[in-house]
Order: C-alpha cells, then structure tokens, then sequence
C-alpha cells in the first residue's frame, strides 16, 4: 500500500541528479552541492539502517537498570534519580553509552560527524 | 519589562501598544518605537572581532542588571528552571537521557545566586548594531529574574556564537572585552566559573526549546521549516552538554 518508489529510491535519483549538476560547478556553489550529496548520503543511510543504534542502547540501558522493559526510558529515569552516583564504574559506563548513542544520533544527517 | 527597561534608560525601543488580538498574521502584536540597525551578524560583524561592540554589550547588559522592577522575585531561579524543564520533557514521548543528564549534573552543582532582572534572551540576533555600535536591545519576551550569570552565560554560550565558535563573546568579539564593559558598569567582577555553570544551563535549556519549536512545527501551529530543523540541531547540543559535564559527584 505505500507509494512508490521508496524513499531511499527517490533520495538516490536525487543524489545522482546532484552529482551530475557538480561537474557544472565550482567555488563555493560547488561545496554547497557537494555538502548536500554527503547530507543526502547520511539521510539515506538513516533510512537503510533503521533504527538498530536506538535498540542496541536501548537493551544496553535495560540492563544497566536491571529491567528489561524501561531501555532509555528507564536510563533516563534512574539518570534524574542519582541512581548512579554511588558507583564510579557505574556513571563511567552511563556517560560512554550516551556519548555512543550522541555520536550515532549525530551521524544520522550531519556528514560531519562520520561514525 | 520592556517599559521598566526603557524608563530606566536601556537602549531598547519603547513600547507604545500591546495586543492580543488575532489581527495580523493571526498573532498578537505590539508597537514599539523605530529604531535604527540590523540583528544579522553576517552583515554588521563579517570581517572579524568587534571589541567596542563586545565592550558595550557588556555595559548593556550591566545596565540591564541594575533596573529595578517590582515582581514576583525568586530566589532560587535554578531549582525553577530545573523543574520547569523536567516537567517538559515528563510529557514529551521520547526519552531524553543525555538532556535528564545534563539537568541532573546542573541539580548537583548549582552555585549560590544573586537575584536580579535578567533579560533571559540576550544573545546576538536580539540585539540591532548600526555604524558598529549597539543600537537597541531587543525580545524582551523572556526577561525574569535570576543571576546576572545567566545572562552573560547565555550570550558566551557556544550554540549562540552562530559559527563564528572562536568569538566567544556571542560570535562577535573576544569574552574579555565583553567583560571588561559588563564589570566596568557593574562595578563587579565576572566570575567564569559560574558563567561556565550558566553555558551549560543554556545549552540545556536551548536543547528543551527546540524540542518545544519541533512540537510546534509538528502539531500545526506553525508551518516554518526551520522551527522543524531545529529538532536536528538537538544531537549537536547534545554533545556539547556531554562535553561540558564530568561525572555527577564533583
């Protein structure tokens, strides 16, 4: 029931339409449209990954909270409690899996920040 | 707030009528003097620093502090905020573990204050320069009281420097100009530590508002695209608020 082509199918077209219009380019208009093609390829990226990063952490959180059902909710819950404050080990491995779930969420559509 | 700081001397227009009614554009308005300048930092600040410009910045917003107006004064402007933003995010539907992170670490932390009037927006694009000089402190829509850090920690704040990330007096000149001006009116001296605590704060609080603007531009109540992009910026303040947080227990 969902329209075709895909999303992933028309941000190529647009992609490669992108890179047709480069060799007709230079200066800043050049890197302007050559940002957008590596925009382009982190949009598609995100869209044919899914979301495996966000369950990767989200089991990750469930079972640093010891409750398989809250994932980052219950991350963010027991964050707002102190609930890790007492254990140095603890607040270590909290603050590694958001600076990875950061880095993943910015990677998503900033070709900036390559993972 | 913007006749109270008028009346007192502030560079800002003056306000002339307020209302609600729905009559242009569908949102209310108020009229105000004209004043002279522009807001664009690309157009006033293209070629590098601006200290004069930083300097009376600085006096401004020193000035700002001084105005006295009768309200509902708290004392415990970090504990409001804390909680005002808690509240936001109990009802948005995603988890936002690294913002609750943030939120907790400013918990712990918070400094003493000292309560005064602050402009709660003062940051480059509120502001007309003309010929290089301040010409009008603008958006008045967020001034409440709290410390004066907040202010200043606002403005230095690096989401505010609007890529010119080296200028970190608001992305238009050097911090110790602009707080040579503050403390040459205020008679006080700037303490960084407590403005570092306040660019965290605002780093927080930026993230929270662009969550507010993407809800906005979701349910329909405004259809600018860019309060839509904001909700892609949020994974960069993320990271900054993560940089600027050790652990909890400091």
């Amino acid at each position: 029931m969902r329209n075709e082509p895909s999303d992933i199918e028309l941000l190529s077209a647009a992609r490669t339409t992108l890179i047709g219009l480069l060799d007709h380019l230079s200066g800043p208009a050049r890197s302007e449209v050559a940002f957008v093609v590596r925009t382009l390829d982190c949009v598609i990226g995100r869209l044919g990954a899914g979301a495996g990063w966000v369950d990767e952490g989200a089991d990750a959180a469930a079972r640093l909270c010891g409750d398989s059902a809250t994932g980052l909710q219950g991350l963010a819950e027991a964050i707002r409690a102190g609930t890790f404050e007492q254990d140095v080990e603890a607040q270590a491995w909290v603050r590694e899996l958001l600076e990875r779930l950061t880095a993943e969420k910015l990677a998503e559509d900033n070709p900036n920040y390559p993972r | 707030m913007q006749r109270a700081a008028f009346d007192a001397g502030i560079l800002t227009p003056e306000p002339l009528f307020l209302s609600d009614e729905p009559w242009f554009g569908g949102e209310g308005f108020m009229l105000m003097t004209y004043l002279r300048g522009t807001s664009q930092r690309q157009d006033f600040a293209p070629n590098g620093p601006m200290p004069d410009l930083a300097a009376g910045l600085g006096r401004e917003l020193a000035h700002i502090h001084q105005v006295k107006v009768d309200g509902p004064v708290t004392d415990d402007p970090v504990s409001r905020m804390v909680a005002r933003m808690r509240s936001y995010l109990d009802g948005h539907p995603q988890p936002h573990p690294v913002l609750e992170w943030g939120l907790r670490w400013l918990e712990v932390n918070a400094p003493p204050v000292s309560v005064c009037l602050v402009h709660g927006d003062f940051r480059t694009g509120n502001y007309l320069v003309e010929e290089g000089r301040l010409s009008a402190v603008l958006d008045w829509e967020f001034a409440d009281w709290s410390d004066p850090h907040a202010d200043i920690g606002w403005f230095c704040a690096k989401c505010w420097r609007l890529g010119a990330v080296d200028y970190e007096a608001g992305g238009v000149g050097a911090r110790d100009d602009f707080y040579k001006g503050y403390e040459e009116e205020a008679g006080a001296r700037v303490d960084p530590a407590l403005v570092s605590y306040w660019e965290l704060m605002a780093h927080v609080r930026w993230a929270v508002i662009a969550l507010q603007q993407v809800d906005r531009f979701r349910a329909g109540g405004s259809k600018r695209l860019e309060l839509g992009l904001l909700g892609r910026r949020l994974a960069e303040l993320e990271y900054e608020i993560l940089q600027m947080t050790g652990s909890h227990a400091q």
